[in-house]
């Protein structure tokens, strides 16, 4: 009994959160069959664990399962590229800004961004998509992040401004 | 307010995340300096430039169902357990009625009773977790055919220390380890391959109060189309499932003990 009331409240306030888990494990892996299988294994854990979710918002709890899951996926599977940890000073600078750029960047089109987007540090890609894509708010990406708040404001400041030099280099090459 | 304190919290300003006041000089700052005003405009094309981007990735079609259905696997596997605890607890004030003959049997018995039953509904999520394992493409946390790799890669993750042989000159080679979860606890699951079958070898401390007594007794069973071996040694409890072919199941169960 208790376990079909589990499943019911599971299905009701985690199972519509599918789109927002697919987008991160999306732009996480990279790939559409590496981020089905994270999402499955993010459910499956979330199950698990809706035990002791204590209510609050649980479209940053789902997430923040397959940023977890993601990375102990890193740790198992993959080269070890990913897995190196992530130095924020040495993604911490980029080169001065020059001329304005504000309406060569509105010519960005989809498959620019995406591109770029794809190219960043995978600790930029998720706070990016978790801002940008997602809409949290810096307390949000923090609980999901598992970074300090303070920490937010630097490292998406610092996201920005790679994405907006990849666009800006790959604009005025065109 | 300076360049440089605008610089800093220029994007909490673009995600309105400050307070009032620092938004108000942050504003100010933006009409009175057309440097950071520019730098400004800019940020927020980016931003515009991303949100119509349609970059966002909805979930294909199959994938809510796939899930569906293996969260309900899940729930159901639960519940089963649920129903047989429910049963027993209600179970065993029915059988002291004072019939002292009935009593008696029943009480030499059920212990074994339950024991059968707690065993099936193991078996069962024994079976489930070498189903989940081919299904979710992860069959191994640690992906090596070398003991020495495999058994220090445990370490810090459980609290003992799995028994860990590559048998491949026996045609069992080892392909490598995984933590899964057993009873609510957290176990050692090795991965071995015959052919083109896999093995599943879940190992964990066995409870001292249940079957520590049957210590070399070796079981055999189905569950859900897969042959499983049971059995307990030096204090661990294994299971081998697969689908494998019971004698050859079992042929290696052999090799293990």
């Amino acid at each position: 009994m208790e376990e079909q009331d589990k499943l019911g409240r599971f299905e009701q306030s985690v199972m519509p959160h599918m789109d927002a888990a697919y987008n991160l494990a999306r732009w996480l892996t990279g790939s559409d069959p590496d981020a089905q299988d994270l999402v499955q294994e993010a459910f499956l854990r979330a199950f698990k664990f809706f035990g002791g979710f204590r209510g609050g918002n649980s479209r940053a709890w789902l997430l923040r399962i397959v940023r977890n899951a993601f990375y102990d996926w890193v740790k198992q599977n993959r080269r070890g590229e990913e897995a190196t940890p992530f130095d924020e000073e040495l993604h911490g600078t980029v080169e001065e800004r020059g001329a304005p750029d504000a309406v060569l960047l509105e010519k960005a089109d989809r498959e620019m961004l995406h591109k770029a987007i794809a190219e960043l540090p995978v600790e930029f890609r998720e706070i990016l998509v978790l801002r940008e894509l997602e809409g949290f708010s810096y307390k949000e990406i923090a609980d999901v992040a598992a970074v300090p708040l303070g920490t937010v404001m630097s490292r998406l400041a610092r996201a920005r401004e790679h994405l907006r030099a990849l666009l800006v280099a790959r604009l005025e090459a065109k | 307010m300076s360049c440089k304190e605008a610089e800093e919290v220029i994007h909490g300003y673009l995600d309105s995340e400050l307070d009032v006041v620092r938004s108000l000089a942050v504003e100010q700052h933006l009409k009175d300096c057309p440097g950071c005003g520019r730098a400004y405009r800019e940020r927020q094309s980016l931003r515009t430039a991303i949100a119509g981007g349609a970059l966002y990735f909805e979930a294909p079609k199959g994938l809510e169902r796939r899930v569906r259905l293996v969260v309900r696997q899940a729930g159901r596997a639960g519940d089963r357990a649920e129903g047989r605890r429910w049963r027993w607890n209600w179970g065993w004030p029915g059988l002291m009625v004072p019939l002292t003959a009935a009593v008696l049997v029943m009480v030499l018995a059920l212990p074994l009773v339950m024991r059968h039953a707690a065993e099936d509904r193991l078996a069962e999520e024994i079976a489930s977790g070498h189903v989940r394992s081919l299904m979710v493409d992860h069959l191994t946390d640690v992906a090596s055919s070398d003991q020495h790799t495999v058994k220090p890669w445990f370490d810090g993750k459980l609290d003992f220390a799995p028994p860990v042989n590559n048998l491949a000159d026996h045609g069992f080679p080892l392909v490598g380890g995984r933590l899964d979860y057993v009873q609510g606890r957290p176990v050692a699951a090795l991965v071995y391959q015959r052919n083109k079958h896999f093995i599943n070898l879940f190992i964990w401390p066995a409870s001292s109060s249940s079957n520590a007594a049957e210590s070399v007794a070796v079981r055999q069973g189905y569950s859900q189309g897969y042959n499983l071996v049971h059995w307990n040694a030096s204090g661990m409890t294994f299971w081998a499932v697969s689908d494998l072919n019971r004698a050859e199941l079992e042929g290696f169960a052999q090799l293990i003990r």
